[in-house]
């Protein structure tokens, strides 16, 4: 499986693999990296972070969500409906903006949509008037990167899809268009790369496989990743750390360090010590999502 | 339609040609049931008729001079109601301001405004060209309205994590979602159009199919006047069907939702 290094990202650096990308796009791309300072980025703070609505703003959505993720780390957020997750999710974005406390990435406080991040849906995101290439090679073509079709050429063939270049999203599959979700937002290198269940709108065996695509994209590229899922398997299955949300009012429940329960790397293998983490996992979850039943 | 391949063309011609030798069937047993041919020619008076309009050059110059009032109407309409309405999707103040006034006035069929058409701007081309824009002028405006707000928040946001500004915005989402919306208020517009024209020449015009038509009547040709009634007919089918094989090359990604 090729794999490549794109963009001026310092947090590439970090990717053991390769360069594959040949010609003058791979030439532009290491130009870049060596311009860059050598430090990780994608740090992401928050503090004392809420969101209040109604006339009194009496109401939280989300209640003093004070985390801090590493650069590279990869997070998960599990909870049940209507605990926040992607209120959680849009803030880092800059897609929402806090009524109380800071966003931070890598200190400086987040205000609207920048391609410092990146985004994938759960689906129907793609636009569907561009082709599959058009709409990977909007970012390159929209910050003015050398060779944008080459870059988007690059990654649709790390996404096994280059034969469907010239195809309009209505045309592939649910996966495959998640797969081009995912080629476009990585084709801008972004230091960190929200999804919102990108794999919720899937079957189960597409999904399985698309985790494990995820899983090896994510280790070529090395962004920091906001994972919101509804699905604990998959969050222990991918994540470093798997945050628990609770609802009434939204806020962080319990942070679960799956890299330092679980050292084996093959989380799809159940033994006991992952079984026990699963079902502690979806306990937090069941108590939180009675409390909304039992209102 | 869209994927019309060779095996199934001539079906289709074939469904064509039935459908119309039915209408044929139907109105020549009519005529014949009636006998009077001022009240209802048959097709064969019809077509006599056609071949006396053929042999002077007013028919061409009244279809030329329809064909002109509809595409300056439709011109203007779609030049005033495009921009209008995805200035006012985008603004909610003007909107709100405006909105009512639309739907105060679309109620208010084209045929109302020809009086005021007359005081206006007399007889001839202008009123025609007020008229056919009018009636152009609400499709294109409620579809391309519709077609601004319904921009994905998310295509939104996608574009601007992928560092697009504004004007790309506009131009790389903005403009294409609303697109399938504003080729359809296109193309209802422009069979409104056809409508409106005919209905301004048969009272403010001294030209033009819906001008002969009247002047028809008065002579009690009733075969020109069908002979007049089926051009205006199978010249807006060819409006409507030319519309439709150019959608595919201006909205190309939609082929496979029809």
């Amino acid at each position: 499986m090729p794999s490549l290094r794109i963009g001026p990202s310092p947090s590439l650096r970090n990717a053991t693999a390769p360069i594959a990308a040949n010609g003058p796009a791979g030439s532009a791309i290491r130009a870049a990296d060596r311009a860059s300072p050598p430090l990780k980025r994608g740090a992401i703070s928050l503090r004392n972070v809420g969101i209040s609505f109604g006339a009194d703003r009496r109401r939280f959505a989300l209640c003093d969500v004070s985390l801090d993720i590493a650069p590279g780390e990869f997070a998960a957020f599990l909870g049940p409906s209507g605990c926040g997750k992607t209120t959680l999710l849009n803030l880092v974005g800059g897609m929402l903006q806090p009524t109380e406390g800071t966003v931070r990435i890598d200190g400086d406080a987040v205000r609207e949509p920048t391609p410092r991040c990146n985004v994938v849906f759960q689906q129907h995101s793609l636009f569907a008037w561009m082709t599959v290439l058009d709409n990977v090679a909007f970012g390159p073509r929209a910050l003015g990167l050398a060779e944008p079709e080459s870059v988007a050429r690059a990654l649709l063939r790390l996404v096994g899809l280059e034969d469907f270049a010239a195809a309009y999203p209505a045309t592939l599959s649910g996966g495959m268009q998640q797969r081009v979700a995912i080629a476009r937002a990585l084709a801008t290198s972004p230091d960190v790369l929200l999804m919102d269940e990108p794999f919720g709108a899937l079957d189960a065996q597409t999904r399985s496989i698309m985790q494990e695509e995820l899983a090896r994209l994510r280790h070529t590229f090395a962004p920091t990743v906001i994972f919101v899922t509804h699905d604990v398997d998959e969050a222990l299955l991918l994540a470093d750390r798997v945050f628990v949300m609770g609802v009434n009012p939204g806020s962080i429940k319990a942070v679960i360090d799956v890299d330092a329960e679980l050292p084996s790397r093959n989380r799809r293998e159940h033994d006991s010590a992952s079984l026990s983490l699963r079902s502690r996992v979806l306990g937090l979850i069941r108590e939180e999502s009675l409390k909304v039943f039992n209102r | 339609m869209i994927h019309a391949s060779a095996s199934r063309l001539l079906p289709a011609l074939a469904w064509l040609l039935l459908s119309l030798s039915l209408l044929l069937a139907v109105w020549w047993l009519a005529a014949a049931r009636i006998g009077n041919p001022v009240l209802l020619p048959g097709p064969a008076l019809v077509a006599t008729g056609l071949a006396e309009l053929l042999g002077g050059r007013t028919l061409f110059d009244d279809i030329a001079a329809s064909l002109k009032r509809v595409f300056i109407g439709f011109f203007i309409a779609s030049a005033l109601a495009i921009p209008l309405a995805l200035v006012m999707a985008y603004l909610r103040p003007l909107r709100s301001l405006l909105l009512p006034i639309v739907s105060l006035l679309r109620p208010i069929p084209p045929i109302a405004w020809i009086p005021l058409a007359i005081l206006w701007f007399g007889i001839g081309d202008r009123p025609s060209y007020f008229i056919t824009a009018l009636a152009a002028f609400f499709p294109i405006f409620l579809n391309a309205f519709a077609g601004g707000l319904a921009v994905e928040p998310r295509h939104i946001h996608a574009a601007r994590f992928l560092g697009a500004n504004r004007w790309r915005l506009i131009r790389s989402i903005y403009f294409p979602s609303a697109l399938p919306s504003i080729w359809t208020g296109l193309r209802i517009g422009l069979g409104q159009s056809w409508m409106a024209v005919v209905t301004a020449e048969l009272i403010a015009a001294q030209s033009g199919l819906g001008y002969m038509i009247q002047a028809s009547r008065i002579n009690l040709e009733t075969s020109h006047v069908l002979v007049g009634m089926l051009l205006i007919g199978v010249l807006g089918a060819l409006m409507t069907t030319l519309l439709g094989v150019t959608e595919r090359f201006v909205l190309p990604w939609q082929q496979r939702q029809r």
